[in-house]
């Protein structure tokens, strides 16, 4: 039997054909068209993953749990941690490699990217501070 | 932190996958544990602790960096 959460996911399939009819078949100026194929990207996605997790957890009783493992999660952030830190090295190394070859443009946005990154940092303990 | 876990799960007759299924963890955490590379949360220690009817502190052994 389907559950009212799965339902709700496939529902999301037919906004995706209903989207779909509208780009194709709306006359629409092409700025709504763009908006409406980002919000067909953006449901499809969300019901693909949300329908294949219900999928895994009916398939697999040990998929949950593999999941929701207090050391895979750790794991996970721990992971992200690391990946952080080298995403920053590689932009710096972006960075200079657009200086020396002289792109203005592309050092500027590696740039901005590479300080923004504490930044980010700071606004997103500050969020989680306050829910810990 | 050292712990009791493997001697205890043996002595239940249990392996790791089936005291894994019964703290609702992964097999790989439960290996972790009893290697001692990994320190439970709170929470799951009081699982552990609770699931063998004992307290956290017959389980969990934890001794000061300095000693």
């Amino acid at each position: 039997m389907k559950t009212n959460r799965t339902r709700l996911w496939y529902l999301g399939y037919a906004a995706c054909a209903v989207l779909l009819l509208l780009i194709a078949f709306a006359d629409f100026p092409r700025s709504v068209d763009i908006g409406l194929a980002c919000a067909f990207g953006a449901v499809f996605g969300v019901s693909y993953v949300e329908l294949w997790y219900d999928k895994q957890v009916k398939k697999d009783e040990n998929f949950e749990i593999e999941l929701e493992d207090e050391r895979n999660v750790q794991i996970k952030y721990r992971a992200g941690y690391l990946a952080s830190g080298i995403d920053m090295a590689l932009f710096g190394l972006a960075t200079v490699v657009f200086i020396i070859m002289g792109y203005a443009l592309p050092a500027i946005v590696t740039g901005v990217m590479l300080a923004a990154q504490p930044v980010i940092l700071i606004v997103a303990s500050n969020v989680i501070e306050k829910k810990i | 932190m050292k712990n009791r876990l493997e001697e205890l799960r043996r002595a239940r007759g249990l392996n790791q996958e089936e005291l894994a299924r019964a703290l609702r963890v992964s097999r790989q955490t439960i290996g972790s544990l009893e290697n001692g590379r990994y320190n439970p949360s709170i929470t799951l220690a009081f699982r552990i602790a609770r699931y063998f009817g004992l307290s956290i502190e017959e389980v969990f052994i934890y001794e000061d960096e300095q000693d």
